[in-house]
């Protein structure tokens, strides 16, 4: 019979809610708006709507390029004579960004390289439009640095490629080096046998000269001897004549003879300073083939780079912990992140003011004392209210999810138990925190203020709006235990990277422990305020 | 005489102070019973002793013969306590099913009730497309649906027009001729009376008195009023006059007609007799001349002269 009284108790809330087309519509249209607003403006990477003012220099190719890149990104160009105007026009909200792209003057050499270069960029943004001016900003700047690294890799291909010719020129010079080495090295050797060969002719001269000598002195005693023996003879005074003539001949030959020794000496010593000084030339050559390669070495080094290599010596690889499943299918996008809080929000609000106005409406309804006044359990009529609004909420919540995976072609699996299983916990909860709202607050005003404001306390808190983590610890660790924050964890670890139920075992302990405690809570405030407000 | 209704010695106090003291009433079956007394005399709280919304703090009350029953009474409110976006036939299936009732038993039900309220012709059409008098009728309807020994009916013509009114009391009787016993609150005291089996009259959260309404006029009214028609510029030297013959204990001029209030010290006729001659030639003058004994109201307002509760 209970069963059958919540049947009915179902049947007189869905007729009544039917019958009101405007809550009706409301509550099918509602989080249908939410999710179409958020899914275009999350899903979307195009930035139709935003306009840029820029600078009209139609000469100046930089400023063309940049320009041509944000008009094919989707944004909107407006051109400017000049900054102020420009500035102005931001102030005005006119345009999101002010980009005005001029030339250096003097323009430095490089600017032969690339003419891109030496361009002075200054942009003006208006930063109290919070939402949006990061993303503007941030595709002004990547459009702006992929401008710039292009110069950057344009001036270093030039020097990659002085540097590459360089290194060849080392390699030709090394070669004729080499060369010359082997030269001054073969001089050096012929210097040292022709030294060799003087210094044998000096000690063979030497050796005549002693030998001349002597036999000058032999010739000077033969003379003595002959003219000692009495009675010289014309034939020996002949004799003395010719041995004298042949003695100074020998004088006349020993003079040369040493004239010519004294010049061999001279010879013999240019010829070992040029053979020293070629052995000094043979050094110093090696030197410098030593330094060339090792010059040529080290340029060799960064002939491989490339200008990638060196304008990004740090190339991070970034990737989701959701890998696998991102990649199998193409990847999730910004939206299909923020989708499992994007469901928390709309079932949080839902479910509060679903519960909470379902309440105070059916209390401040002058049906409401009829409905006490039967043998009917305060249980039953709460089991009711919350099966009608769970009711609303999986219409809801499918719609959310038809549009998601259907309109903005999610890639979340949603399928199997454990979605739904925390879909309903959530729901759960936030239906009974609205019921106790309803129970509590006297007026349909103060419950909806009372509902949208503790919505907002619970949104506020989690992290779809501030990081819990950088919050003061004391305050983080209470943070974390909110249902929001709590049942956000949940929905992440299941939709995002399919984690098993065990992974979210403590979490959902907790969230049944709220549950508990909140069904308790809604038994009592019930009990204690259902006569109040009738009578 | 079987007892439906029997309040036993009950009391209650909320916040200590008291609200109803020591009150006795028994009410037998198919009787109807009106409750009167003024603003805050306890009235309503008495009802919702009776339906246990408020626990009596002394005193017990017993339901044909048994302890409180919400299947036994049936409860209706001064506002109309119905869904406005259901029709007729779903606020009693749904309140019947409340009640435990099987779909059979509502069918059964709904055929004797609508008729009986006049509502059959209209019983698929929303509620809040009704008129005041038909909402108030259904709220009836929702009350008598799981067929109750007794209907509580708190204040149920305030706030209707003379002719919607007349319309529910005449409903009144009719339910008490299926078999129900009624306990009735109103302030229209002169337009429940003729219904009424029984009075009781509550001030200050005590039941005054408790009878009958012949025997609560005999007990408290001690005057006859005597309504003469004549020409209006007539009624002062009527009123001299009779006021040197006999006692007038209160005099006002409603509707053109002079009304006296004079003591029962004879009875009607040797009054009828007595006024035209005591007023000589001015009593030729006079068009018409009655007297009846004082209504319900008159005791009402002779118990309650400071509109003290």
């Amino acid at each position: 019979m209970g069963m059958d009284k919540i049947r009915h108790i179902l049947i007189k809330n869905f007729k009544q809610i039917l019958r009101t087309k405007v809550s009706s519509l409301i509550i099918l249209i509602g989080p249908i708006l939410i999710i179409l607003l958020a899914g275009f403006a999350f899903n979307s990477s195009g930035l139709q709507g935003i306009s840029v003012g820029m600078n009209g220099d139609m000469e100046d190719r930089l400023n063309k390029e940049i320009r041509d890149d944000l008009q094919n990104e989707g944004l909107g160009i407006k051109t400017y004579s000049n900054i102020k105007a420009c500035t102005e026009s931001v102030k005005s909200g006119e345009n999101h960004v002010c980009l005005f792209i001029t030339e250096k003057h003097p323009p430095s050499d490089l600017t032969f390289i690339d003419d891109r270069y030496d361009h002075n960029v200054s942009i003006s943004a208006d930063y109290s439009k919070t939402r949006i001016i990061w993303t503007v900003l941030n595709k002004v700047n990547t459009i702006i640095e992929f401008k710039s690294k292009e110069i950057t890799y344009t001036l270093f291909d030039d020097l990659s490629g002085k540097i590459t010719y360089a290194i060849n020129e080392l390699e030709n010079k090394e070669d004729q080096i080499d060369q010359a080495i082997r030269t001054a090295e073969n001089v050096a050797e012929q210097l040292e046998d022709a030294e060799g060969r003087v210094g044998i002719l000096v000690e063979q001269t030497n050796n005549a000269i002693t030998e001349l000598n002597s036999l000058e002195i032999q010739l000077l005693s033969t003379v003595s001897e002959i003219e000692s023996i009495s009675g010289q003879t014309p034939q020996t005074q002949n004799m003395i004549s010719t041995i004298s003539t042949g003695v100074g001949s020998i004088k006349i030959s020993l003079t040369n003879i040493n004239e010519n020794l004294n010049g061999m000496g001279g010879i013999h010593s240019q010829i070992t300073y040029a053979k020293t000084n070629t052995e000094n030339l043979v050094n110093q050559l090696k030197n410098i083939r030593s330094t060339l390669s090792k010059i040529s070495n080290d340029f060799e080094d960064f002939k491989g780079v490339v200008a990638k290599d060196l304008m990004e010596p740090i190339q991070p690889e970034y990737s989701s912990v959701s890998g696998e499943k991102a990649n199998a299918e193409g990847g999730l996008e910004y939206f299909d992140y923020i989708l499992p809080g994007l469901i928390l929000i709309v079932i949080m609000f839902s479910s509060i003011l679903l519960g909470s106005t379902n309440t105070i409406g059916e209390k401040k309804n002058r049906a409401y004392i009829r409905n006490i006044l039967s043998p009917t359990s305060t249980g039953t009529f709460l089991f009711g209210s919350y099966l009608t609004a769970l009711i609303i909420l999986s219409i809801q919540i499918l719609v959310l999810l038809i549009i998601a995976k259907f309109i903005f072609f999610s890639p979340l699996d949603l399928q199997g138990i454990t979605v739904p299983l925390a879909l309903l916990l959530s729901s759960s909860l936030f239906i009974l925190i609205g019921t106790v709202i309803g129970h509590i607050f006297k007026s349909e005003d103060t419950t909806i203020i009372a509902s949208v404001s503790i919505g907002i306390l619970l949104l506020i808190t989690s992290s779809m709006i501030m990081s819990v983590e950088t919050i003061p610890y004391f305050l983080g660790s209470i943070v974390s235990l909110t249902p929001f924050v709590l049942l956000e964890d949940i929905l992440r670890k299941l939709m995002i990277f399919q984690l098993p139920l065990t992974s979210i075992f403590i979490e959902a302990i907790l969230i049944i422990g709220y549950i508990v405690s909140f069904t308790i809570i809604a038994v009592i405030s019930q009990n204690k305020t259902k006569y109040k407000e009738t009578f | 005489m079987e007892p439906v209704l029997e309040i036993k010695k009950v009391s209650l106090s909320i916040k200590h102070k008291e609200i109803l003291d020591s009150i006795n009433l028994t009410i037998n079956k198919n009787e109807i019973v009106g409750l009167i007394g003024p603003s805050g005399s306890g009235k309503s709280m008495l009802m919702k002793s009776i339906m246990d919304i408020f626990k009596p703090t002394e005193g017990i009350v017993l339901i044909n013969g048994k302890k409180l029953s919400k299947k036994e009474i049936g409860y209706a409110t001064q506002e109309n306590s119905i869904y406005e976006n259901l029709t007729i036939q779903e606020n009693l299936s749904y309140f019947g099913r409340l009640f435990g009732l099987k779909k059979s038993e509502i069918k059964k039900k709904s055929k004797e009730i609508l008729p009986l309220l006049e509502l059959e012709a209209n019983k698929n059409r929303l509620v809040k497309h009704l008129s005041g008098g038909m909402k108030s009728r259904v709220n009836i309807a929702c009350s008598l649906i799981h067929n109750p020994s007794i209907l509580l009916m708190d204040e149920p013509i305030s706030g209707l027009d003379p002719m919607l009114r007349k319309n529910i009391l005449s409903l009144v009787g009719k339910i008490r001729n299926q078999g129900t016993t009624i306990l009735i609150t109103s302030h229209f005291i002169s337009e429940i009376e003729p219904f009424c089996d029984k009075i009781g009259i509550l001030s200050k959260g005590k039941l005054l008195d408790y009878g009958s309404v012949k025997e609560l006029k005999y007990k408290y009214s001690k005057y006859y009023n005597v309504l003469i028609t004549a020409n209006t510029n007539e009624y002062q030297a009527i009123y001299d006059l009779l006021g040197k013959k006999i006692k007038i204990s209160n005099a006002v001029i409603k509707n053109n007609k002079l009304i006296l209030q004079i003591p029962k010290t004879n009875t009607i006729n040797q009054y009828l007799l007595f006024i035209p001659s005591a007023l000589g030639s001015l009593g030729e003058r006079i068009s018409n001349i009655s007297i009846t004994e004082a209504t319900l109201e008159g005791v009402f307002s002779s118990l309650f002269k400071n509109g003290d509760g």
